[in-house]
């Protein structure tokens, strides 16, 4: 089988292609929609929220003057709590017992700016501390809920001391209990680590996944245009088919790349160009995370393993899994006598894409954290392997040895398919009239 | 140089394409390969170019195996094809250098054929937004870019207005000047009567007639009686046992057995007085060999069946 010619077939579909108006609208479209993602992302948040020092924000602060509490928790007295909203600025009026319930009730409901806090216990369900607020709206929801936190902080502490417990117990008693399952051995992932875990399969393998359907369906419209425009007649007198489908092929996995990578780079330099412009979502979810170090670790982490070599392994998967998908995509371009017909011969493409884009994608949610059966069989599946093991080496599931072996077994079984195609194309490409069905295809190659 | 092609058969499942097919061009010039819609022709055509696989038989050019990526061959397949969308001057460098060519070589024959063919002012645009006609030229230029050896041309004629058909002869003839070997499959046979030397026609898979077309000719003699005249010739062709052929306003058409029956119908008709406008006394035309042959053909599969 000689590809005698692939060069000129390459470079020619490159350009070609390049200068098309799908492709120039296309990536110009994409471009400004990743574009103005990034911006919003870092200055919607910001631009909506109200400015600092805005007469909202003074009444916000002065909203609770006063705080009415009443302790019947039979514990505790009000007036351990005095100096502890004291300290936060408020008048504070207490009394133990239910007896001035109904009344702080009434002169809360019918006043402004002050909230009523009841601390209550009942067999059947414990401890209650409830916060209410007045009805002319000068106290927020938030605001009277902040104050039944302060409470209820304070009461976890003070009943401990009233107990018997030192002071010098109480933090180590009140600190949280976390439950933690791995496997025998291995160690344990943080909170973050899982959500990167999850997070990371899917986007390589979405970005792999959109890659293959999108520049799959070029690559079988390509093909099947040579056809119906007779032009494959013209270049087979020039050269082989296997030449025809491995230029065309890598022409179009290179054009793919380079579109990639362009809105990569949009991205990037959309998102650090406005990252000073005011505080984003990026900012605000770093800031709500508890442990945003526990992140920062993970990342860190993560990127530790960002070696050449990872890097250039991570490309060879990438360039494997996609003439593994654009293969098929050629063949299915072939088996075709009629540009109309792609899109209907390529349906069975896309499943085969869809399951092994799940089977990448879906065990990183199990119980296990994706470090389960299906998970490992993901990795060595020719059909999910090119999805799943980016993430698996970005993440530290797998060793270079594990990513060796998914590699080699994806590289045979892409010698196995070119194989396949290169003889069934040659059948195929002048073939005209019915499509081509799946189960013919085993007798084109035989002959 | 020469080609030859031995035996050259090929089955589509259980249809026969085409069966033993021989046949040599040991000199420059156009060699026709005729026959019916179906007959195998561009089957053939595409087994000497190495595109289709040979069930048996081979394909000899300068007594070598033939590779069709390695000689300098030119085709002009049967239905045209360019890409729509790109623009001819990019397809026929792509064409060029696909045949080998450095680039700089394939742009000056570019300019040649694109001068020659008058398809200077197109230069920049698509296929689409050309003609069939131009994009027929588009393609016979791109058949001739890398100035080929040996040259295909699977019906080279169909679809073009006069005046381009006659810039395809022109540049037919300059081939054939230039001592091309040109293979030529054509349903209009003046046109292969005007340029071939040699022939096969084809029917059903099977080569029914070979040879050099004058020899061919000769073989059948002058007998072939064209009459034009002032009167009736009819009851003077009865009087010398002729029975018209074909009566148009144009003559008479007989078929004569030797060149004595012609001779007394003319001595006939000058006594009768009969002023003759024409008198054609002539070898059959390529056309009525073709159809003799291919009824007869059908004939012989009838009796068979």
């Amino acid at each position: 089988m000689n590809a005698y010619g692939w060069r000129s077939i390459f470079k020619f579909t490159l350009v070609q292609q390049l200068k098309t108006k799908s492709f120039i609208i296309s990536s110009i479209v994409i471009s400004v929609l990743i574009l103005a993602m990034v911006i919003l992302i870092n200055t919607l948040p910001g631009l909506l929220a109200p400015a600092a020092g805005t007469v909202d924000d003074t009444q916000q602060a002065g909203q609770a003057k006063t705080i009415y509490f009443a302790d019947a928790s039979g514990i505790t007295a009000s007036s351990d709590f005095q100096t502890i909203f004291e300290e936060l600025g408020t008048t504070f009026i207490g009394s133990d017992g239910q007896d001035k319930v109904e009344e702080y009730t009434n002169t809360v409901r019918n006043g402004s700016n002050s909230v009523f806090v009841l601390l209550t216990y009942d067999e059947a369900t414990g401890y209650k501390v409830k916060s209410m607020r007045p009805l002319d709206g000068s106290v927020s929801p938030d605001e009277a809920n902040m104050m039944a936190s302060v409470a209820s902080s304070a009461f976890t502490e003070l009943r401990l001391e009233k107990l018997g417990l030192s002071k010098d117990n109480i933090p180590s008693a009140i600190a949280p209990i976390s439950i933690v399952n791995t496997i025998a051995g291995e160690e344990e992932m943080t909170f973050a680590q899982q959500m990167i875990n999850s997070i990371l399969p899917m986007i390589t393998s979405l970005i792999l996944f959109v890659m293959i359907v999108l520049y799959g369906q070029l690559i079988a419209q390509s093909v099947a245009m040579e056809k119906t425009s007779k032009v494959i007649d013209t270049l087979l007198i020039s050269t082989r088919p296997l030449a025809i489908i491995i230029g065309k092929i890598l022409a179009i996995g290179m054009l793919s790349l380079m579109q990639f990578i362009g809105f990569i780079l949009v991205g990037v330099i959309g998102f650090v160009a406005t990252l000073p412009l005011g505080m984003g979502l990026t900012s605000q979810a770093l800031a709500g995370v508890d442990d945003v170090g526990e992140f920062t670790e993970a990342f860190g982490k993560m990127f530790s393993q960002f070696s050449p070599l990872t890097i250039l392994m991570i490309l060879v998967i990438f360039i494997l899994g996609f003439l593994f998908y654009a293969l098929i995509a050629g063949l299915i371009g072939a088996t075709v006598s009629r540009s109309e017909d792609v899109n209907s011969a390529m349906q069975p493409f896309a499943i085969i894409g869809v399951v092994g884009f799940y089977l990448a994608y879906f065990p990183s949610f199990t119980e296990d954290g994706g470090q389960g059966m299906l998970k490992t069989l993901s990795y060595y599946l020719p059909l999910s392997s090119p999805f799943s093991l980016p993430s698996g080496m970005l993440t530290g599931q797998l060793d270079m040895l594990q990513v060796l072996i998914g590699v080699l077994i994806l590289a045979a079984f892409n010698v196995v398919i070119a194989l396949f195609v290169a003889r069934v194309y040659e059948q195929l490409i002048l073939h005209t009239g019915n499509r081509i069905k799946f189960g013919e295809l085993f007798g084109l190659a035989k002959r | 140089m020469a080609l030859t092609v031995k035996n050259i058969s090929k089955k589509y499942g259980n249809v026969q394409a085409l069966s033993d097919l021989s046949f040599e061009m040991s000199r420059p010039g156009v060699y026709a390969l005729l026959g019916t819609n179906g007959a195998g022709k561009s089957t053939a055509i595409r087994m000497i170019l190495g595109m289709l696989s040979k069930d048996t038989g081979e394909v000899l050019w300068n007594g070598k195996p033939m590779d069709p990526i390695k000689e300098k061959i030119g085709y002009l397949a049967e239905e045209r094809g360019l890409y729509p969308k790109y623009r001819i001057t990019d397809q026929l460098m792509y064409f060029g250098e696909l045949r080998g060519m450095k680039k700089a070589d394939a742009a000056k024959a570019i300019d040649y054929w694109f001068d020659r063919m008058g398809l200077d002012q197109y230069r920049e645009k698509r296929a689409d937004q050309l003609s069939k006609g131009n994009q027929q030229k588009v393609q016979l230029a791109a058949a001739l870019i890398s100035d080929p050896d040996l040259l295909v041309l699977d019906e080279p004629l169909s679809g073009l207005d006069p005046v381009n058909a006659d810039l395809f002869k022109s540049i037919i003839y300059e081939q054939t000047a230039k001592n091309k070997y040109i293979i030529m499959s054509c349903h209009q046979m003046p046109v292969i009567e005007e340029f071939c030397s040699d022939l096969t026609i084809i029917h059903h898979g099977h080569a029914v007639l070979q040879g050099d077309l004058n020899e061919i000719k000769k073989g059948y003699g002058r007998v072939n009686l064209e009459v034009k005249c002032d009167g009736d010739i009819l009851p003077l062709a009865e009087e010398c046992g002729l029975t018209p052929k074909e009566v148009t306003p144009d003559g008479v058409h007989f078929k004569i057995k030797d060149e004595q029956q012609a001779a007394a119908l003319l001595k006939k008709a000058v006594d009768a007085g009969l002023t003759v406008v024409r008198f054609d006394l002539r070898e059959p035309s390529l056309h009525e060999i073709f159809v003799e042959h291919i009824t007869r053909a059908d004939a012989a599969a009838k009796e068979v069946l």
